[in-house]
């Protein structure tokens, strides 16, 4: 997404005004465009994950299949995930590039819209290989909160290390 | 002699003097008569001589002239004459008159003032003792006066000694009536005192039945009024019963209404489940069609709008059926807590039904013992009432026997009065017997009557 086409896709809040929360960090964003993103929430904590990414959304029914995984599960809730509920449990369909797909079910989605990349903020170096492990690749503070940018791809890498 | 008795001056004149003197008196009047017939005889002898004894008159006649100078000298003559035998008649008049009244006062001395004077120191020295008799030294009519002094006082001194006894005996009795009396007036007082106490004691026995008559009058009216009451009671508490029925049925059919309300909620609430699946699934094809105008790039941008419009309209859809689902979620809440509520107020109503006819049962029963109250709250007005009527005519004959009580008190300290002066009576007449001699045996040596009494 080119956030210079004009049309704006995403609410307002996608080109962040808590950009200057973060002034430290302006010196990592990436570039001026903005970025589709898939918002969502998982037990209270908000994610976000490039909407490139996601090549269907569907209603969860129930099924269980090997190609079909549960966010937290998959990023290690550790303690906290016996405690993890779903409201709307969703099956993502994740575009891998392969003939095999793999599906993540998530909670709570929010919405679907632009954001700047200005607006994203990475991880500092000293946690990035913590992150990135787990899939996290950068922050993004909306409506005063923080939402996780999570790489689906990286996260199914421990599932199935085909994908590297 | 002059004295005093009794406040009365009594001039005492010897008996000889009256004697002499009348014998005087007599004697100087028959002398005068004598002197003036005398007199009288000597003047009319030139005129008319009345020989006695004859009834025949004898007279002559001569001059008046003469017949006046020789009056006149006959008339000195005779003045002369009469003089000298008026002194010669008062002359011998006054010596026979002498020796006669000296003749009297010997005879009157002898036979009339001597035995008088011994009645008169007799009677002097009396002192009351019956048992001295006047000397009879006469058989005239002074002895006939001695001798029935002497038989009236023998009479006297048998009246005297039968007062004497019969005094003692009434002393006797006087003192055993005054004994006597006292005695009943002791009792009397007694009885009087315990007869106003008793008068007192039914006077308040009296009027605390008259208070309790009115008092179990008032229970009366009471009881009936509270049995009055009961039945009234008895019949709006079933009243009620019959109210709390109606509103239990009431309740019911509310209950029913309400269930069948949270019932159609809940149907509601399916609908909008639906609904809400349809706009999940709504969001989500929206969710997709985002996806795709994404991947679809520029040419995807208006299909992304669309989508976008979609997802909001499902947003706003959501959110609605949200709404309506809290709103449903609160009237089921409502309904159910109604419903809670409701068949508490049932559950109470239930109990407020039984105990409503549990208390109808207790007043109808309440009612008969009421009613059996009242029946014996009258049984005793009335027996009070009685009572209160027969306590009233004790306190009125306790009063009449009060009152003859104390007319008998009364007659009693009379008589005692009167017995006491009986006995001080019999005592002056003790008193007065005691001063008359009259020698009976047991006499004190000197005569004296009997100091003997009760």
């Amino acid at each position: 997404m080119n956030a210079e086409s004009g049309i704006r896709l995403a609410p307002v809040n996608g080109i962040s005004a808590l950009s200057h929360l973060f002034p430290a960090q302006k010196e990592q964003h990436i570039n001026c465009y903005s970025l589709n993103l898939l918002l969502f929430s998982v037990c209270g904590v908000h994610f976000g994950v490039d909407a490139g990414q996601v090549s269907e959304i569907a209603v969860y029914a129930g099924e269980q299949a090997e190609d079909l995984f549960w966010f937290h599960e998959e990023l290690e809730y550790g303690a906290a995930a016996a405690a993890v509920t779903y409201l709307s449990p969703t099956v993502v369909t994740i575009r891998t590039g392969r003939v095999q797909s793999y599906r993540v079910v998530i909670d709570s989605m929010e919405d679907i819209a632009d954001f700047s990349q200005n607006d994203i903020c990475l991880f500092p170096a000293l946690l990035e290989p913590f992150t990135l492990q787990n899939g996290l690749w950068g922050i993004l503070p909306r409506d005063g909160r923080m939402v996780l940018l999570v790489d689906f791809k990286r996260l199914l890498m421990h599932r199935h290390p085909e994908l590297r | 002699m002059i004295y005093m008795r009794d406040q009365e001056v009594i001039v005492k004149v010897s008996l000889r003097k009256k004697v002499m003197g009348l014998m005087f008196i007599c004697v100087f009047s028959t002398a005068m008569v004598f002197s003036l017939i005398s007199i009288m005889n000597m003047r009319s002898r030139g005129e008319e001589r009345i020989v006695e004894f004859h009834d025949w008159i004898i007279s002559s006649g001569v001059h008046v002239d003469d017949i006046d100078a020789v009056v006149l000298k006959e008339r000195a003559t005779i003045g002369r004459q009469v003089s000298n035998s008026i002194i010669q008649y008062i002359v011998i008049t006054m010596t026979f008159l002498i020796v006669l009244m000296i003749l009297a006062y010997f005879l009157v001395n002898r036979f009339i003032a001597r035995p008088i004077e011994a009645i008169t120191g007799a009677l002097k020295n009396f002192n009351n003792d019956l048992t001295i008799t006047v000397p009879v030294t006469t058989a005239d009519e002074v002895g006939e006066l001695a001798r029935w002094f002497n038989e009236h006082i023998g009479r006297l001194h048998q009246i005297i000694g039968k007062v004497s006894g019969i005094t003692d005996e009434i002393h006797a009795h006087a003192g055993a009536i005054a004994s006597t009396m006292d005695q009943q007036s002791g009792f009397s007082t007694q009885l009087s005192s315990s007869v106003v106490e008793i008068s007192a004691t039914m006077e308040e026995f009296s009027s605390t039945a008259s208070q309790i008559a009115q008092h179990s009058q008032g229970v009366v009216e009471r009881a009936d009024k509270t049995l009055d009451d009961t039945k009234i009671g008895a019949a709006e508490v079933e009243n009620l019963n019959f109210k709390i029925n109606d509103i239990s049925d009431n309740i019911q059919a509310n209950l029913g209404e309400i269930v069948e309300l949270g019932r159609k909620s809940k149907e509601i609430n399916k609908v909008m489940e639906i609904i809400n699946n349809i706009a999940n699934q709504t969001k989500l094809i929206a969710f997709n069609a985002a996806l795709e105008a994404a991947s679809a790039g520029e040419a995807g941008k208006r299909f992304g709008v669309v989508a976008v419009e979609i997802r909001r309209l499902a947003d706003s859809v959501v959110e609605s059926t949200s709404e309506i689902e809290g709103k449903i979620t609160e009237i089921l809440d409502s309904v159910n807590r109604l419903v809670m509520s409701s068949e508490k107020s049932f559950q109470l109503i239930q109990e407020g039904q039984e105990y409503a006819s549990h208390t109808v049962s207790m007043l109808i029963e309440s009612v008969d013992g009421v009613d059996e109250t009242a029946s014996a709250a009258r049984q005793i007005s009335l027996s009070t009432q009685q009572q209160q009527i027969a306590s009233s005519q004790v306190v009125l004959a306790l009063k009449d026997i009060e009152q003859g009580v104390r007319f008998a008190t009364d007659s009693i300290h009379q008589t005692n009065s009167a017995t006491d002066e009986l006995l001080g009576l019999s005592e002056q007449l003790r008193g007065l017997v005691i001063t008359f001699k009259i020698g009976t045996e047991g006499d004190g040596g000197d005569g004296a009557v009997s100091g003997e009494n009760r």
